[in-house]
């Protein structure tokens, strides 16, 4: 149940940082070096900053998000990454919790729908996104 | 600090409207530590024996997404770590 979790969290943070790759590398250059850098340099703790922005409507994102903000998909993105996030914490390091399948398959499916609500997005919302997560503002 | 009553009344309605209340229960809430090492709010959403698997991902999902927004609106600043279990899942571990 712990792995499964767990598993269903790096899904969507794989697919997330693949899409941010894509975008800014190329899907063609997947097999370079460079591919593997950009991939590397964001981690877990800005993801969540990230989507804890998007939650908020924070200002700070503001001005480099599409005009009239992020949508419905990328907020419910949003929220169910953080939730997951944590999810995974708890199932990777609190031994002390229990873990039960009812979490662990409601997970997987909601993992599932909120990158399947992420792709639904306009391009625009899901550009403006990854942009954000790949260069954070100053 | 949202008051308990109206934390579970947000749950709740968050839960009957998009899990339906074939499949939901009733809500148990308690305080926890998220992962940064803040105080949380521990809820977890009673589910029937064998809605696990009838419960579409879009459903948990928006509980998820709703309980999370409309706690945040109630000037709620606990993050909510929302679980399920079913009745017999919270049996075998003790809690009913």
């Amino acid at each position: 149940m712990r792995r499964a979790i767990s598993a269903a969290y790096y899904g969507l943070f794989h697919a997330i940082m693949t899409a941010a790759t894509d975008q800014f590398v190329g899907k063609k250059n997947r097999d370079r070096v460079h591919y593997g850098l950009v991939y590397r340099s964001v981690d877990h703790s800005r993801l969540r900053e990230l989507c804890n922005q998007v939650r908020s409507r924070s200002d700070r994102i503001k001005p480099y998000a599409p005009s009239g903000g992020f949508d419905p998909e990328i907020h419910a993105f949003a929220a169910a990454t953080v939730d997951l996030q944590e999810k995974r914490f708890i199932a990777d390091y609190d031994v002390m919790a229990r873990v039960n399948r009812s979490t662990a398959l409601l997970s997987i499916a909601s993992a599932r729908a909120a990158l399947a609500r992420f792709n639904r997005a306009d391009e625009e919302q899901r550009e403006a996104f990854l942009s954000l997560l790949m260069f954070k503002p100053r | 600090m949202t008051s308990e009553k109206r934390i579970r009344q947000i749950v709740r309605q968050a839960a009957t409207a998009n899990l339906g209340s074939a499949n939901f229960t009733s809500v148990i809430n308690s305080t926890a530590t998220d992962s940064t090492g803040h105080e949380a709010l521990r809820i977890t959403i009673v589910i029937k024996p064998g809605a696990e698997t009838k419960i579409k991902g879009d459903a948990a999902l928006d509980t998820v997404v709703q309980i999370q927004d409309r706690l945040r609106k109630a000037g709620e600043e606990r993050f909510p770590l929302v679980e399920f279990a079913t009745t017999e899942e919270l049996r075998e571990r003790g809690n009913t």
